[in-house]
This record gives structure tokens, sequence and C-alpha cells, in this order.
């Protein structure tokens, strides 16, 4: 028999909070969510924004639309929303398109989808087919780079002035460890919130789950009844793999660490910002434009291989400001 | 002996303890409480619960994975 919501006491708990062992009902739960969401998107959210969500149709980034919905309707600010999904031309990312397109439709959000083979002149399905065994870099390396600049690109476009994504308190902190491992302080320093884009062709990313658990954003998501997959991606390997198992292993052992952790880790990440040690420094990438910190974009140094993998050209596309630095 | 309770768990017929929670039940069958929600009789449960008799148990994957933040 299914437990009283410790909370309110009468409707059935569907989710246990592992820090505090608390059973709560789906109302409560979206309830403490929505309140934490709400108060991170007070600071990032301005008055006459145009929010863009980098919509993949799964249940973070449906939960983020859903939320920013709910946000816009309160009129704590007023600002536009839309979405943008990126067919990246995999069969898994299909029935994910479906899901955003119902949303979308539900919400009544303006919806942009995009093909990753229309932009870029590949996708990710001919990627794994083309990169040798040998290499240590997997599809997902070229899918993740690939999809934020076509979001980048087209949310630029739309006239969007923040593009939100799903990423969850787990995603940020995988990334941040990921990042602490290589090295790459200035990746750990431009991945902050609410970090003021130091380009205009950069559109500012905010990440309004930041403080959401993904176990708590997949109960969320089910309760709101949102049309989201649960589907893994087929693809996923490499490295974050790892972190997240490392992470959910020491977290049984330590409750709360990772809340800890990453707070921890955005106050070394303020503290180095603040006191101007790294700068990030943009130029336009001589190849497509688009913003970079080197001669040649990250995007562009991929096709190039493969194109090479591949023996024949793919696309780059340009930017009619290519030529000013900033 | 402890009583146990007949479940239908991941489609297959078992008895598990009658005292035995959700949680416990992930734990001895490997399913990470981070990684995997819990669904009892199709929809999500809190994994303090106990089980009783005829429920469908299974465990969703909930893990995505989002190259880069």
């Amino acid at each position: 028999m299914r437990p009283a919501c410790d909370r309110c006491g009468s409707r059935e708990a569907i989710h246990t909070v592992h820090l505090t062992n608390e059973n709560l009902c789906g109302e409560c739960l979206v309830q403490d969510v929505r309140r934490r969401v709400f108060s991170l998107l007070d600071r990032l959210v301005e008055d006459g924004d145009r929010v863009a969500v980098a919509l993949s149709g799964g249940k973070d980034s449906s939960l983020t639309l859903h939320l920013l919905a709910e946000y816009q309707s309160v009129e704590r600010r007023k600002f536009d929303l839309m979405a943008i999904t990126v067919d990246e031309g995999t069969a898994y990312r299909r029935s994910g398109i479906e899901a955003a397109r119902k949303l979308t439709r539900r919400l009544g959000v303006g919806h942009v989808v995009v093909g990753m083979r229309d932009i870029h002149g590949i996708d990710v399905a001919e990627v794994r087919a083309i990169l040798p065994r040998r290499w240590r870099r997997s599809a997902c390396t070229y899918c993740g780079v690939l999809r934020r600049w076509a979001i980048n690109k087209v949310a630029r476009e739309e006239g969007a002035t923040k593009v939100a994504t799903g990423h969850n308190l787990d995603d940020v902190l995988q990334t941040h460890l990921m990042n602490l491992a290589r090295g790459d302080v200035p990746a750990m320093v431009r991945s902050g919130q609410g970090v003021k884009s130091p380009s205009p062709l950069m559109v500012p990313r905010i990440r309004p789950l930041a403080g959401v658990r993904e176990r708590e954003v997949a109960a969320a998501a089910l309760h709101l009844g949102l049309p989201a997959h649960f589907g893994k991606c087929p693809l996923t390997t490499g490295m974050r793999v790892g972190v997240r198992r490392s992470i959910d292993e020491l977290e049984l052992a330590i409750p709360g660490i990772k809340e800890d952790l990453l707070s921890g880790l955005w106050a070394v990440i303020g503290e180095v910002r603040a006191s101007g040690a790294i700068g990030v420094e943009l130029r336009s990438c001589k190849l497509c434009g688009e913003p970079t910190t080197g001669e040649i974009c990250k995007t562009c140094q991929m096709k190039l291989e493969l194109q090479d993998l591949a023996h024949r050209p793919l696309l780059f596309p340009r930017q009619p400001q290519a030529n000013s630095n900033y | 002996m402890r009583r146990q309770v007949r479940v239908r768990l991941e489609g297959e017929e078992v008895s598990v303890d009658a005292h035995m929670r959700i949680s416990e039940l992930m734990r001895e069958l490997g399913y990470h409480p981070e990684a995997h929600v819990p669904f009892v009789n199709g929809s999500p449960a809190p994994e303090r619960m106990y089980l009783s008799n005829g429920d469908d148990v299974r465990f969703v994957r909930i893990t995505v994975h989002h190259p880069g933040v």
C-alpha cells in the first residue's frame, strides 16, 4: 500500500526524498521543484527577454519548458518564450521530436526544428558510422559540439536573448567535475549561471533545473504527464558515464554530497571569476564566423576532421559579421 | 518463517519478504536509487513503500546523458 504524503498528509506519495527520507505526493514534489526553479529564474530572467528553450523532448528540457511557461503565466517577469529542437538524425531522437512537438502545441509555444544534416551537412548517425574505432572520441563528443553550435545560431537568428537548457543538478555537477579532471578551469568559469555573454554572437545560457536532481525531475515530469520520453541515447559512451556512476556511488555513502559538491564548486568558480584571473576573450572563427577562443572554432575543427573521414565537403555556413573581432 | 508476498517483478512472478521496502529490493537487485524510478502498478512509487500481494513492480532508468552543459 502506498504511504500518504509526509507534507500534505492526504494524497498518496510517489517519491522519496533521499536527503530527508520524506515521502512526497506528486503535487507537493512539483511545488517544491517549482519553488526552487522560480527562485532561480528570478535571478536569471529579465523583463524583455526572449528565452529559447533547447528542447530535446526528454524529461529535463520538457520540464524546463513547462516551468518556464508557468513562470511566464504568473508574470513575475515579462518575457517571450520559444523552443528549438535539433534533429541529430538518430532513430532515438525521432520519439523526442514528436514529444517536443506535442508539448509546444499544448503550451502554445513557438517551436523551430532544425536538422543537423541541413545545417552542418552531416548527422550523428553518419558521424558514428565513419569514426575510426581506435579514436578516443565518441560520437557523443561531436553531437554535443555540433548541437550547441546549431542551437546558438538558431536562437540568435530567432532573436533570443537567453537559451534555457534542461541540465539538472546531476548534469551540471558531472560537467564541472569533468572540466576539473581535465584541468579546464576556463570552461568551468564560462559555464557558470547568469554569466554575461562575452560576445553579441553568443546567446547566454541559463539552466533553470540546476538545483533539481535528475530523479526529482523524472518524478515531477511523470506527475505532470509531460510527453517526455525516458530513453537513454544508445550512442552514449565516454567519461560522463563513469563520472555519473562515481558521483551516484558517493551519494549513497554521503547523502547530500551532490548539493555540497556543486555549491563548493560554484563558490570556487565565483572566486576565480571575481579575481579576473581567467578572462574569456572571443574572436570570430575564420571559417564560420561564430565566436571562438581560437582561430577556428571547435565545431569547424571537428567538421574538418569529419570531412576527411566522410570524403566529401560538409557545410560551413558563414556569419555576415565574420570579420569583426570583439 | 517471515511472511512473503507474491509480486510481479519486471514481468516475472516472485516472492519477496513482506517487510521489505522498495529501496531494499532495489539494493538487492542492483538498481541504483539515483538512476532509477520505481513504478508500482504503472505509476511512480516512493522507495520507502512496502509491497503488497499482486503488485506489479518495474524500475525505469532515468538517466539520459547530456553531452556538455
